[in-house]
């Protein structure tokens, strides 16, 4: 009778309760002493109240607290660990820095939880094969930090850089506004050193660009987890463009910005980045952080060009003239590197602004072919009056990546269903669209209700099959991406976000 | 031949008999008998048929890459000819869906009026299909800037043992839904399933284009140049060719540096003033037309005989390798990839000379790859390298997964998949 | 059957509950706080204390040990608010967590009785001079190392944090123009700690001050800022010391308020929020006090006749509630930058803490050792022959760990530093 008023995945969290399933075995004493003798007791957490601060990372929607957290530093002892978990048939869930949207490291049975932030140092920075050796705790900007003084830096740029780790980064495949030009996590990926559930070590891939069979460093990147737990990558480092141009560029409405994307795509000159702010967003992060954002924009482009100095003003007359074209009515550059970063640093922090506007907000994640930046927003606008919720878009429009953010007060029942409906609603459009339904975020458990939207039964299987290739009894990181089978999972509660 | 008088029979069945017939040219060496499907649900029924029949099938674009390395023809051909159609394409959105059949020639034919090319150039692309390529992992000198397959594929179609067609990615430029479908199938070289559609990422087609070629005294002195221009200015692509390449391609029997650079009118400006302070005076530019053939040629390099092999190295190992492998050789410099071309035809010193040049590979981190050798050997000649055993395992499971009966170009891969 | 309790159901008045709702889980804190970048587990991050604070106010935990543990090992360097992009008030929240810990949670002896004695002796410069006055001795007489050694651990880490006590003398004036009449008036506060064991760095702000133009006001007699009692959760004590502040730095008419000790100078530019609900008259002019506090190195920078040269190079190292707090970070460097002859090089993470923390590196002495190791490591790094900063806390913390280190990089506060600047330019 419970059951019947959960979803499924609500009963996978309350079947956690009953321990013995598949892969929930108990953590007991016997455990907890043999993990302590391989990291030590200063690298186990068990007691309660610490405990309970892991049991969401950045989707907070659901919670689920393992029982015991592990946190190794080195390759070897992470292998140990996951032998011990292994014969012992305990399921694991890794978890970086827990900056992650879509619940990746969020337990689904899986009693333990693995932690890589210790296993944090960059071991080598090598500017002639421009390629960076860094254990999978180490935080994403620091990277580029180390990276600087070789002239070079790591492209994947995620708003949660400062936090987020190269980890997490390899299970979400992360983006980040500069993809755009640069590629995706996946694209700068040459090698992996990966423990399998059972604890054997393999290295994946090395520090020469060509396969030797299976891409299996491709097939590793984007898995959300559950394949083992990545230690230490081989990342490829960027030359640092020898100059930059950033424009702010207002736009009467929305409208008139995606025209503008779209005419900039065309032209044949690939931005850095190109990210659009409308009127609700370009408010919140003017209140917060007073960078000079127009008050009445309708909507804001920042348009980066990077590349030869020499070419750079040529381009930026041009893309002045098409946003000029399309309807801009204040073209303006960024006149130093401070104020350069002060514009990037308020839209990658766009977010957490929003969160001082209402009391709750949903971030949505979807794709569309850049040329339907007009139509999903017309959606997104109609869904907005359908629900009376205010929604706000802030995105990497260059991609066609959206994220809508859904306000509303979970105080309020029917705001709380509204925001659900129409977060599912703007997915479905951008699917219908022939977009995808995460560009960066990740399925999770967010999502795993939508992947039949996308993806036949068909292509799940063999999905699947691939997991199975890494983690045939699902140890790692289980009930993630795929929905369970046979069923449509419902999603309780909104697509992001009610703070803590 | 049994064998595969029976399957003719079957296969016609399935698809008329019009669409099946015996190979010719490379496709003797690919399989016994070619069926040329028009649809996916036709590769289906084939699949479903070899599936329950045990029977050998293989993916054929061009037939270069497999007829070069297949030990024995399999049963079946599945040729791509009659699947070459674009799917979608929307210029604005810089993304283009096409059946795998399709070559690259033919696609930027019909991307090149919108200003925009599939940035991939392996070898003679006229002949090169996007299935071959994705399968191969064919890439050539623009994998400098543009990168490979690896990097533009962003959706993928195929069909696995079971004869269902499966889908991974989509045809957006940025998208993490689900498991990454398009690694598992690029450098599968066709054993894991045929690829029959897939979506790439697009670029735009430079307004200008020049190549810059300098003779050089030793491959060391190319190679110091090279390391020096890669570090200077960003290039379209970075070769150095020894002696008898460089003949191939027209230039003088040197060692020779090949440095592509591509922009607008102001960068080529920018390039090749830092390109010619970086080289010296003797380096010498190529414009327009001259340089679109000098590119073409250095791209479709393949006409020698002997034994040729892929070697692919961190890109700082690679000029030591090549100086003291004492083979002719077509560098990717800043890559850390290069084709190697010996001139030896006795099938026993080739099978000598690719051991050892792998021996050598391996000692700096790299791998090799034998690309094309003496038919009589084929059966001998460990054409790829062997990854870490525990990657190996890995492979193993993934080809058991994906084709547990072996039925997708069997013994063909790696350590013997 | 509802996994979220109620909003009305709380467990505990902890702290002011919507200021929990700020917090969006996003983890971009994490980084930025010292003790996490040294533990590296969630509870030591500001998201994690937040999340602990929610917890405990919501009643899905207990009060105990390990919830305790966590909250007191926060610095509050308020780090997390530089990094927060959704304006999390983690400032006032451990605040009010910390009241709440020291009125409903029974320490250990021990840690009562240090708590304590700090509580008893810091804010009272009186008693700290009276406590000290032995070791002025014994450091004339040379004996100082052989007393940190006699001493047990937990003891000889304090003492070892003491500067040499001889050199905290006034040391020679340096020229200064006499003010005009229309001169703007500052105030230095002397603060409690900083009057007994950073008088130097006091009278060459006021020297400094002189110099620049300004008309320096003396108080007859400053006294705590509170900081510290608010830091610990004793707010009674610390609403007594501000309001008592606040009269002082009223009547003094002085249009600017500087400490030499940017937790003081922090905490003073806090008191309108911190006062807002008393009387209309002490909160009007709390807020007026809190308005005029502002950073010697801005009061300076540009009005400051420089030194002609003095070849060196420094690093600058910013004091948490300096950078966190009131936000100053060009200031300082822009000074240093602006002497003909210094080479100022960045450390890396140079707004990270030291560990000192007010009495942190008291109570929390492992974090706090942790923290400095790490700081010296980064000073090192930058080869310089200066650290330069602007809190006595920061210098005595990393001047005790430099020392251990044998490292002769010397470390100095701004104040100090452009005296000494001056002088040996003008000589």
């Amino acid at each position: 009778m419970r059951h019947d008023m959960q979803s499924p995945r609500r009963m996978i969290e309350s079947s956690f309760m009953d321990a013995g399933a598949d892969g929930s075995a108990q953590v007991d004493k016997e455990l907890i002493a043999a993990l302590g003798k391989i990291v030590g007791d200063g690298g186990l957490v068990s007691r309660l109240s610490e405990l309970k601060v892991y049991e969401c990372d950045g989707w907070t929607i659901e919670k689920s607290a393992p029982d015991l957290i592990v946190m190794p530093r080195s390759t070897e002892q992470t292998s140990a660990v996951l032998r011990t978990l292994w014969d012992r048939g305990i399921a694991f869930v890794p978890r970086g820095a827990g900056t992650g949207l879509s619940g990746g490291a969020l337990p689904v049975n899986a009693p333990v939880m693995i932690c890589t932030s210790r296993m944090n140092r960059i071991i080598a920075v090598d500017s002639a094969d421009r390629r960076a050796v860094v254990e999978s705790g180490v935080v994403n900007l620091r990277v580029s930090d180390a990276a600087r003084e070789h002239g070079l830096f790591y492209a994947p740029d995620p708003s949660s850089q400062q936090a987020c780790t190269i980890g997490g980064n390899i299970a979400e495949n992360s983006g980040g506004p500069h993809t755009l030009k640069y590629g995706v996590t996946t694209n700068h990926v040459l090698g992996i050193t990966l423990v399998l559930p059972d604890g054997e070590i393999v290295e994946l891939g090395g520090a020469a660009e060509e396969l030797c069979g299976y891409d299996l460093v491709g097939a590793v990147v984007g898995a959300e987890g559950t394949v083992g737990i990545v230690t230490r990558a081989i990342l490829r480092l960027i030359r640092t463009p020898q100059a930059h141009r950033t424009f702010l560029v207002t736009f009467e409405d929305v409208e008139s910005a995606t025209r503008a994307v779209s005419a900039i795509i065309a032209s044949g000159i690939v931005p850095g980045a190109i990210e659009m702010m409308d009127q609700l967003i370009v408010h919140a992060v003017e209140d917060a952080f007073h960078v000079g954002l127009p008050a009445s924009a309708g909507a804001v482009l920042i348009v980066e060009l990077d590349g030869l100095a020499a070419a750079l003003d040529d381009q930026a007359r041009t893309i002045a003239a098409i946003a000029r074209g399309a309807g801009a009515t204040e073209v303006r550059l960024a006149a130093s590197d401070a104020e350069r970063g002060a514009l990037w640093k308020a839209r990658k922090r766009a977010f957490g602004a929003v969160g001082r506007l209402a009391p709750n907000y949903a971030t949505q994640d979807g794709v569309v072919p850049r040329t339907r930046l007009p139509d999903i927003l017309r959606v997104i606008n109609e869904v907005s009056g359908k629900y009376q919720l205010a929604i706000g878009n802030v995105f990497h429009a260059g991609d066609g990546n959206i994220h809508p953010i859904i306000l509303y007060d979970e105080r309020i029942p029917e705001q709380v269903r509204g925001a659900i409906d129409a977060g599912r609603e703007i997915l479905a459009a951008c699917v219908a669209m022939g977009g995808s339904l995460t560009g960066e975020h990740g399925i999770g458990v967010e999502k795993q209700g939508e992947m039949p939207l996308l993806f036949s039964p068909g292509d799940l299987i063999a999905m699947a099959e691939l997991r199975h290739v890494f983690d045939p009894a699902e140890r790692s990181n289980p009930n993630k991406i795929i929905p369970s089978a046979g069923s449509c999972v419902e999603v309780a509660a909104p697509h992001r976000q009610v703070p803590i | 031949m049994t064998i595969s008088t029976e399957i003719a029979h079957r296969v016609e069945s399935l698809i008329g008999r019009d669409r099946v017939r015996a190979p010719s040219g490379r496709e003797t060496r690919a399989a016994q008998l070619i069926a040329e499907p028009e649809t996916q649900e036709e590769i289906g029924e084939i699949v479903r048929m070899c599936e329950a029949n045990r029977s050998s099938i293989v993916a054929i674009g061009s037939a270069r890459t497999l007829g070069a390395i297949r030990r024995a023809p399999a049963d079946l051909g599945i040729s791509l000819a009659r699947m070459t159609r674009v799917i979608a394409y929307e210029p604005a959105d810089m993304t283009v869906a096409v059946q795998a059949g399709i070559t690259i020639g033919e696609l930027n034919a019909v991307t090149s009026p919108s200003g925009q090319r599939v940035a991939l150039d392996p070898l003679n692309p006229g002949l090169a299909t996007i299935g071959a390529t994705i399968a191969a992992h064919h890439a050539g000198p623009l994998r400098l800037s543009e990168g490979t397959a690896r990097d533009l594929l962003i959706g993928i179609g195929f069909v696995g043992h079971d004869g269902r067609a499966v889908r991974g990615g989509g045809r957006v430029v940025k998208n993490v839904a689900g498991y990454d479908l398009m690694k598992v199938m690029g450098g599968s070289f066709g054993t894991l399933g045929i690829i029959t559609e897939a979506v790439l990422k697009l670029r735009p087609v430079p307004a200008v284009y020049a190549i810059a070629t300098k003779e050089c005294t030793s491959a060391s002195d190319a190679f110091a140049d090279a390391a020096a221009l890669n570090d200077a200015a960003p290039l379209a692509h970075l070769e150095v060719t020894s002696p008898a390449p460089s003949e191939a391609i027209g230039l003088a029997p040197k060692f020779t540096l090949l440095a592509g650079i591509s922009g607008t009118a102001t960068e080529i400006e920018y390039l090749r003033e830092t390109v010619a302070k970086t080289l010296g005076a003797a380096c010498q530019f190529h414009a327009r037309d001259s340089a679109d053939q000098l590119y073409a040629r250095l791209r479709d390099l393949e006409s020698f005989e002997g034994l040729v092999a892929q070697v692919a190295t961190p890109p700082s190992a690679l000029a030591a390798f090549l100086i003291e492998g004492g083979v002719e050789f077509r560098a990717h410099a800043g890559c850390g990839v290069a084709q190697l071309y010996s001139r030896e035809l006795s099938p026993e010193r080739q099978l000598e000379t690719a051991k050892i040049m792998r021996l050598r590979a391996r000692a700096c981190d790299g791998y090799l790859r034998v690309l094309r050798a003496d038919p009589e050997i084929a059966g001998e000649m460990d054409f790829f390298d062997t990854p870490s055993s525990g990657a190996l395992t890995l492979m193993r499971r993934m080809k058991g997964a994906f084709d547990p009966n072996g039925i997708f170009n069997p013994g063909c891969f790696v350590d013997g998949i | 059957m509802a996994s979220r309790p109620a909003h009305s159901i709380w467990g505990r008045k902890i702290v002011e509950y919507d200021l929990l709702f700020d917090c969006v889980h996003c983890g971009l804190c994490l980084e930025a706080c010292p003790t996490y970048a040294i533990s590296r587990a969630e509870m030591d991050s500001p998201r994690g204390r937040i999340y602990l604070m929610k917890a405990l106010a919501e009643g899905r935990l207990d009060l105990d040990s390990d919830a305790v543990r966590h909250l007191d090992a926060c610095l509050g360097c308020r780090g997390c608010e530089t990094a927060c992009p959704s304006g999390v008030h983690y400032g006032r929240l451990i605040e009010d967590t910390r009241s709440y810990i020291e009125g409903n949670y029974r320490r250990e002896t021990p840690d009562l009785l240090r708590r304590g004695l700090i509580s008893a002796i810091f804010p009272y410069p009186a008693r700290l001079r009276i406590l000290i006055s032995p070791l002025r001795l014994i450091e004339r007489a040379g004996l100082r190392p052989l007393l940190n050694r006699m001493m047990p651990r937990s003891i000889r880490s304090w003492l070892e944090l003491l500067p040499p006590l001889a050199s905290t003398q006034t040391s020679a004036s340096i020229s200064s123009p006499a003010p005009s009449s229309s001169a703007q008036t500052v105030v230095v506060h002397h603060g409690c700690v900083a009057q007994v064991l950073a008088r130097s760095e006091i009278a060459n702000a006021e020297a400094l001050l002189a110099r620049a133009g300004y008309r320096v006001i003396h108080l007859d007699r400053t006294i705590c800022c509170g900081a510290l009692d608010l830091h610990s959760g004793n707010r009674a004590r610390a609403l007594d010391f501000a309001r008592a502040n606040v009269r002082a730095l009223a009547a003094s008419g002085a249009n600017a308020i500087v400490s030499t000790a940017s937790g003081c100078s922090t905490a003073i530019a806090e008191y309108g929020m911190l006062l807002k609900d008393d009387d209309h008259e002490l909160s009007e002019k709390a807020r007026l006090v809190a308005s005029r506090v502002t950073d010697l190195s801005n009061l300076l920078l540009k009005r400051l006749p420089m030194p002609r040269s003095f070849s060196c190079t420094v690093t600058y190292h910013d004091a948490c509630h300096l950078a966190h707090g009131l936000g100053v970070r060009d200031a300082p460097r822009e000074l240093l930058r602006s002497i003909p002859g210094l080479k100022l090089v960045e450390m890396v993470d140079a707004d990270m803490c030291c560990g000192s923390a007010g009495s942190y590196n008291l109570t929390e002495p492992e974090m706090a050792n942790a923290l400095a190791r790490r700081k010296a490591d980064s000073t090192i790094a930058t080869r310089a022959d200066y650290v330069v900063l602007a809190n006595p806390g920061c210098e005595f913390q990393i001047a005790s760990e430099l020392r251990r280190r044998g490292s002769n990089i010397r470390v100095m506060h701004l104040a100090d530093f452009l005296a000494m600047a001056i002088r040996t330019s003008d000589e």
